[in-house]
């Protein structure tokens, strides 16, 4: 049981990292929701990944990318964003279009004197998966990625993409606690109090932050993600980034649990919330499963 | 990169892009630092350096590059150090971490030799190790809980009581859902959430120290516990609420960020008032008994 990821600061919005491994095949990319952060969101991926490497094998071989984002602005410019990082961070090499490890890996660090401290560069591999992994509004800017990947493709592009819009359109989903079906931001703080205080001050927060309330059940914005994700589904049946896998709390206060058409339905997690959800530990292994899931049926390798 | 020392290479590396080139930045232009006091800065200065020392003595960092780092960076912490001696704010670190500095900085000793008890820990160790780094350089390097912090652990009461009493207007005199009303409470909330998670995610990730994989087996240890301890101390000086003065404000700026949320609060401002806001309150404070807050039921005077 020893230390597979090393950690790497990448090119993105401010706070984003990286922990890559030795021999990756697999890209994670883990996106927070509104008032969210990229490490105390997804606390304890960070360190359970290596520590239960011996039960989920396939995290040995996956480099997971951290994306950080303010909690302002509204879904579509967030989407564009996420998605200038996605380009940027694959870069992409060979006759294929292989989307390969991003270059900062390893990376240097320039010392007062000129010294440069550096690790050698290694060969390394092309990833074989991607898998967007959302929590709360963080899926929400996902969805709305992958809309804006597909829309510019022809049929025909689309069930025979290769390069940067086979990576990304084949990328498998797994969103906890996801907001694509609505936010509750009617509901009343004394009735939470049984939760974890954080859950209180975040429920507080959210209430009454615009852009949360702009997702409420029924929002244009969300309607108009469902029904075009929805029409896509139907007519791309194989195309895996269109269709999501969800677990949510039982006791989450904050969205409202539901999928869309052609998602993958899951069981709710009874003890867990809208924050506690996607956070694993020695006592809740359900989220380092839940994101590895059914990987080996689409990568025999794994 | 399967060499050992190539790992511990890209460990440290990684250490001072998240860490220490913003600690060193602000340190650096401390004189002209608008944010945060030249007290603040000098112990985050010294607690970058006790992270590398740790990172040293557990083998997460290569010796002699850390050293190298240190030799390049040392007018930056030689300057902290004595600006917290000359200020009296020693004490704000443990007695391991006031004997590493002394040792450290008197040239009597080769530097990162002084072990304080943290020395040869079991390898998985590094694991938790790095998760508590991950999370506290977010927390270190994050303007809004620098600026709280700075103010709750330095600012002298009249500083402290002119920052409150913009909010305490904003809490008497402002529209609420006005602007400034708004921008006042998110402001404060924003801040007592992100430190609250930071707590949450910190005592979690200590209960979660000792627990073995395998959870009929349990790995405590005396290593582990000193290596828990250590990282407890090195933090420790940012929400010092075994201070009084810092418990006090801390709790003064909480019950202010809540009183303001009252105004709008759907749940009415009577039960947001007699229940909401003591619930949470008290839930917080217990949170900050793992930072050296008295038990709660010493403070209520219960037996």
């Amino acid at each position: 049981m020893n230390l597979v990821h090393f950690p790497a600061s990448i090119s993105g919005p401010e706070g984003t990292y990286a922990l890559f491994t030795e021999k990756p095949e697999v890209a994670v990319v883990f996106v927070h929701g509104f008032l969210g952060d990229p490490r105390k969101t997804w606390y304890n991926f960070q360190g359970l990944v290596d520590e239960l490497q011996a039960s989920y094998h396939v995290w040995g071989r996956s480099d997971l990318f951290f994306y950080s984002y303010p909690s302002r602005g509204q879904i579509k410019p967030l989407a564009e964003q996420f998605r200038e990082f996605l380009d940027q961070t694959f870069p992409r090499h060979g006759r294929n279009q292989q989307f390969y490890p991003p270059p900062q890996r390893p990376q240097g660090y320039a010392l007062p004197s000129g010294r440069m401290m550096t690790v050698p560069t290694k060969q390394s591999s092309p990833y074989k998966l991607l898998i967007l992994v959302g929590h709360s509004t963080g899926a929400v800017i996902i969805r709305e990625a992958i809309l804006q990947e597909i829309r510019p493709l022809t049929a025909e592009q689309i069930n025979n993409a290769t390069g940067n819009n086979a990576f990304i359109i084949n990328a498998l989903l797994r969103f906890f606690a996801p907001a694509h079906r609505g936010a509750m931001c009617s509901g009343l703080i004394g009735a939470l109090l049984h939760l974890s205080v954080s859950e209180w001050l975040l429920a507080l927060m959210l209430y009454s932050n615009p852009l949360f309330v702009s997702l409420q059940k029924g929002s244009p914005v969300l309607e108009d993600i469902k029904k075009e994700t929805e029409e896509l589904q139907d007519k791309f049946p194989n195309i895996s980034a269109l269709k999501a896998i969800s677990l949510f709390g039982a006791k989450d206060s904050i969205v409202y649990i539901g999928k869309y058409k052609a998602d993958v339905d899951c069981p709710t997690e009874p003890n867990q919330t809208h924050t506690s959800i996607c956070k694993p530990s020695k006592d809740y292994f359900r989220p380092l499963e839940f994101v590895i899931d059914g990987i080996s049926a689409r990568t025999a390798s794994l | 990169m399967a060499l050992v020392q190539e790992r511990q290479v890209s460990n440290l590396i990684f250490f001072l892009r998240d860490r220490w080139q913003f600690v060193c930045q602000d340190a650096a232009a401390s004189e002209k630092n608008i944010f945060l006091s030249q007290e603040y800065l000098s112990c985050a200065v010294l607690e970058s350096f006790f992270w590398l020392d740790l990172g040293v003595q557990t083998t997460y960092f290569p010796k002699p590059e850390a050293r190298r780092v240190t030799y390049e960076y040392f007018p930056q912490f030689l300057k902290a150090y004595e600006h917290i001696q000359e200020k009296l704010l020693i004490q704000k670190f443990s007695p391991p971490l006031q004997r590493i500095l002394d040792s450290e900085f008197s040239g009597r000793t080769e530097l990162f030799s002084l072990t304080e008890g943290v020395n040869n820990l079991p390898e998985e160790t590094l694991i938790p190790l790095q998760a508590v780094l991950l999370l506290g350089n977010g927390f270190a390097r994050d303007r809004d809980t620098q600026t709280i912090t700075d103010s709750l652990v330095f600012k002298s009461t009249p500083e402290w009581n002119d920052v409150m009493r913009e909010f305490k207007e904003v809490n008497e005199k402002a529209k609420p859902g006005s602007k400034r009303f708004v921008q006042a409470r998110d402001a404060m909330s924003s801040t007592v959430l992100k430190i609250v998670q930071y707590m949450e995610c910190f005592r979690d990730l200590l209960l979660d120290f000792d627990k073995a994989t395998n959870v009929s087996e349990s790995r405590r240890t005396a290593d582990t516990a000193t290596l828990k301890q250590r990282i407890k101390e090195i933090q420790a000086w940012q929400l010092d609420f075994r201070e009084r003065l810092v418990f006090d404000r801390f709790l003064e700026f909480l019950q202010l960020a809540l009183e303001l949320w009252g105004h709008g609060a759907k749940d009415g401002p009577i039960e947001h008032r007699t229940r909401i806001t003591p619930a949470i309150v008290r839930a917080v404070r217990v949170l900050m008994t793992d930072w050296g807050a008295p038990p709660l039921a010493l403070e209520v005077g219960a037996s």
